[in-house]
């Protein structure tokens, strides 16, 4: 029904994105509660989401299961493949744990692309159209509520203890081990109804859909909203699903850039106060390269935006983690701060 | 010793080794119910490493730690915590980024009160159990004395109040024994006289037994009841804080040299 | 008999490009605890370097071996000066993240100047059979095992012998320990990272040579796999790596040998899998006692 009233006013291409924004949402703020919150480190997330997907247009293409039933199906394999893969590895250290949950990921993905019986190599297609922008915009935020639910309560608390100081935690009786496989287990669950959402939305499904690269996105969604807020991993959703879209014509890379660059002055504004002069000068140098490239390599730009898009995409998380490693809601945050302080009268 | 008292944590011959490095030697101690004992010693001399036996952060190499009866050693950390054992750290742990009620309320807590899915769907068991915790948590600030910083983050407040809020978080965890890990370090002379009031109000009001790490001598010979000294690992000497202040060994220890008494 | 030892000699030959690469891995990761995960794409680079100077110089095998090793040394360097020095302080998922960051960046620029596809790596030598008793092997493979054995020898030379070697163990140890021993610990991390990529850069032209193609992906799995070896040898440990990276290749070879090389590049992580449950510091690795 939402879509038949969006209708009105946008594009059934816009809904399309929106739905995405939707599903990806679902994805970064479910790698959010373990990355963010617990401050572990998985870049394995698409096998989940692979999981997920897998298993619901299975049933739903070989035995008819209705949708709902499906999607549930998809998300407890997900999960319990998280707890498979939890118990061994959390106990590692911060960068075994990535090489392993990356290891796991790429063997789900080359385990389903042997297997015929869902497409094998081909991949699969002809699953059912199960999936529309209302029951995206269903799971979304049913999903959000509930994770956010998850972070305010005592175990959102737990698993940022965990984070903050792993060894304080055990000691105030946090049971880190359990709490770790949980948020991976949660985690993986929910990844696994964002697969399905996927894949029924897509009508296909492919393994290499769930490389690396899609774990990598998913990642990139909230360093740059910010870790270990679900808000700040909707943001990071929101932008890193209009991106390529907005990278695809001059006018929306032209747009891109000047949001960048006025991102850019603002998060150097409040952290280079040391010296106006090179503040100043840093700035105009910028926005004249800037200005350059738009005006002279205007055909080289539109030529190459989209192989462009990967190495905007490592630049934007390199300048992320050097400058600005709270995110955008880090950086709205610290905005606020002066003002707030306004506020009080200080 | 103390005759007569039941003995709460017991250090049978614990001994820890690192490698080829022996930090901690055939300690035997104890600590009474409703004791106030103190473990001094120079810097390296393994205190903090006995805190750590205790806790369950190392595994004893030899030797037993027996709490309320029960052999603790090679138990995890939260286990340990839970049969009543809460301590706090030499160089403060706090969760800097959560606010000084969250962690208060994560040693609280003890995940009996509700489940995942009272958390999810906001359950009335929910609401209940936070409301409770909270007031709990609430009440133990009150006594600290910072329960206006309630809503800080941990992080923000000044040193002394951080101290403050790890002996709360400690206490939260309704222990029958509190291991206090240099705890007057960095504190001013009044600081450090409201802790030594705190230390024994911890004893007498939350009826806690107390183990206290302390370089600070007027807080040892002030509380303290009876003291162990450590030394290379080793015991080497205990007694009330009379007997111990005047054991040449001890001076000896901390001074390098002999002293008249 | 012979089939089982003819395996083992053609695994060697990857298994010492492995070792080569995982080299780089412990190094940093045992200097600053950091996966450089842009590592595997310095070998990328080392391959172009290397396939560049013999079509447009016209250099012979030595030559851009060196020049690779020289550039990417300083390749090495400037990413290290520019994006992990600032964040040397910062939590360990933050540098993960920016190494991640220059992987993905190094692989998309190469792409978008030299194109996706394969090309075709230059025969830097004419391929010979030797016959060795029973079994065979090429003067390719000789020239890899003999380049690879060369570059261990001096590496463990310069990291044992030398006061920079011994620089680089004192920061593996303990970076504020060694600062105030006056050792300039910025200046070790730098050397350190020039020596991982020069290594990286010999096992890209070696790759080349043993794969005769390369692409600007190319680096990303046998990254991966080189780093896989560092673990199971023990991450931080030099003849770990070395070890490791000898264990994988062969066990690779023979996967394929037996009939199973679809599954290649899977037998690299279930051989992490299995170390990391039965002995997660490998089998030199030191055991990390944290303080508390």
């Amino acid at each position: 029904m939402m879509e038949q009233l969006l209708l009105n006013f946008l594009s059934s291409y816009q809904i399309q994105v929106l739905s995405f924004i939707g599903i990806f949402t679902i994805l970064a703020i479910s790698l959010d509660i373990v990355n963010g919150y617990t401050g572990q480190f998985s870049i394995g997330h698409a096998g989940f989401m692979a999981v997920g997907g897998y298993v619901a247009a299975y049933l739903t293409f070989y035995h008819q299961v209705p949708f709902i039933l499906a999607t549930l199906a998809g998300a407890f394999a997900a999960a319990f493949f998280g707890l498979l893969i939890g118990i061994p590895t959390l106990r590692l250290r911060g960068d075994y744990l990535a090489i392993a949950t990356l290891g796991f990921a790429e063997i789900i993905r080359v385990a389903i692309l042997n297997l015929d019986v869902v497409g094998g190599a081909r991949g699969f297609a002809g699953i059912a159209n199960l999936s529309n922008f209302d029951i995206v915009l269903v799971f979304t935020l049913v999903s959000f509520v509930l994770l956010f639910n998850f972070t305010r309560s005592a175990y959102g608390r737990a698993l940022q203890s965990i984070r903050e100081d792993e060894i304080a935690a055990e000691c105030m009786g946090v049971p880190t081990t359990y709490f770790k496989v949980l948020a991976f287990v949660i985690a993986a669950f929910f990844a696994g109804i964002a697969g399905s959402l996927y894949g029924h939305y897509l009508m296909f499904l492919h393994p290499n859909d769930f490389g690396l690269l899609r774990s990598i996105e998913i990642l990139l969604m909230i360093v740059l909203g910010g870790m270990g807020n679900l808000w700040g991993a909707f943001l990071g959703a929101i932008v890193l699903s209009i991106l390529p879209e907005a990278l695809r014509t001059y006018n929306g890379i032209v747009y891109t850039i000047i949001v960048v660059y006025l991102i850019g002055v603002v998060i150097s504004y409040q952290k280079g106060r040391y010296s106006l002069l090179k503040w100043i000068t840093g700035i105009v140098i910028a926005g004249l390269t800037v200005a350059a490239l738009l005006i002279f390599g205007k055909d080289i730009i539109v030529k190459y935006a989209g192989q462009m898009r990967m190495i905007i995409y490592s630049v934007l998380l390199i300048l992320m983690m050097l400058f600005q490693s709270s995110g955008l809601i880090g950086l709205a945050r610290d905005l606020a701060k002066p003002l707030s302080r306004k506020l009080r009268g200080a | 010793m103390l005759k007569g008292l039941k003995k709460l944590l017991e250090l049978k011959a614990v001994s820890k080794n690192f490698g080829g490095l022996r930090a901690v030697n055939h300690v035997d101690m104890f600590v009474p119910e409703g004791g106030l004992y103190g473990l001094i010693g120079p810097n390296g001399a393994g205190k903090t490493t006995i805190f750590n036996l205790i806790t369950g952060i190392y595994e004893p190499t030899e030797g037993e730690i027996i709490f309320d009866g029960e052999n603790i050693g090679g138990l995890q950390p939260h286990v340990i915590s839970r049969k009543g054992i809460a301590r706090t750290f030499q160089n403060i742990r706090l969760f800097k980024e959560l606010t000084v009620l969250e962690n208060v309320l994560i040693a609280r807590q003890a995940f009996k009160g509700y489940g995942l899915i009272s958390a999810m769907f906001r359950l009335p068991k929910y609401y209940r159990e936070e409301k409770k915790i909270k007031e709990e948590a609430m009440q133990i600030l009150s006594l600290l004395g910072i329960a206006d910083k309630a809503n800080f983050k941990a992080g923000a407040l000044p040193y002394g109040e951080q101290r403050l809020t790890e002996i709360a978080r400690a206490l939260a965890l309704k222990p029958k024994l509190i291991l206090l890990d240099e705890p007057a370090a960095g504190m001013n002379p009044a600081e450090t006289e409201n802790l030594m009031e705190l230390i024994k109000r911890i004893r007498s009001d939350f009826k806690t037994s107390v183990l206290l790490i302390e370089h600070d001598m007027k807080v040892v010979m002030g509380v303290c009841e009876y003291i162990y000294v450590l030394d290379y690992g080793s015991l080497i000497s205990e007694g009330t804080p009379e007997e111990v202040s005047k054991d040449p060994k001890v001076i000896e220890a901390y001074l390098g040299e002999q002293l008249n008494a | 008999m012979e089939q089982l030892i003819q395996q083992i000699v053609n695994g060697l030959a990857l298994g010492f490009i492995y070792a080569l690469i995982a080299l780089g891995y412990t190094l940093v990761y045992g200097i600053i605890r950091l996966i450089n995960f842009a590592h595997g794409d310095i070998i990328m680079v080392g391959a172009y370097i290397a396939l560049f100077s013999y079509l447009l110089l016209g250099f012979g095998f030595l030559p851009s071996l060196l020049i690779a090793m020289v550039l990417c040394s300083i390749l090495g360097v400037t990413i290290e000066r520019i994006a992990y020095r600032p964040i040397r302080e910062a939590p360990r998922i933050t540098a993960l993240i920016t190494a991640i960051g220059v992987s993905f960046l190094l692989e998309y620029s190469f792409q978008l100047f030299f194109g996706p596809q394969q090309r075709a790596f230059p025969e830097f030598i004419k391929t010979r059979y030797f016959k060795l008793g029973l079994l065979s092997v090429t003067n390719e493979q000789l020239l890899i095992l003999g380049v690879a054995i060369f570059l261990m020898l001096i590496l463990n030379y310069i990291v044992m012998k030398t006061k920079t070697g011994m620089a680089m163990r004192a920061v593996s140890f303990d970076k504020d320990a060694a600062r105030l021993m006056g050792i300039n610990v910025d200046n070790t991390i730098s050397i350190t990272f020039a020596i991982g990529s020069s290594l990286a850069a010999a096992a890209g032209m070696l790759l080349g040579m043993y794969y005769q193609q390369i692409d600007p992906l190319m680096g990303f799995t046998p990254g991966l796999k080189a780093f896989i070896s560092a673990v199971i040898g023990g991450i931080g440990s030099i003849p770990g790596a070395m070890v490791g990276g000898l264990v994988l290749g062969i066990t690779e070879v023979f996967v394929v040998s037996i009939g199973y090389s679809t599954l290649k590049d899977g037998v690299a992580f279930l051989l992490l899998i299995l170390v990391l449950l039965i002995r997660p510091r490998g089998i030199f690795g030191e055991k990390v006692v944290e303080k508390v």
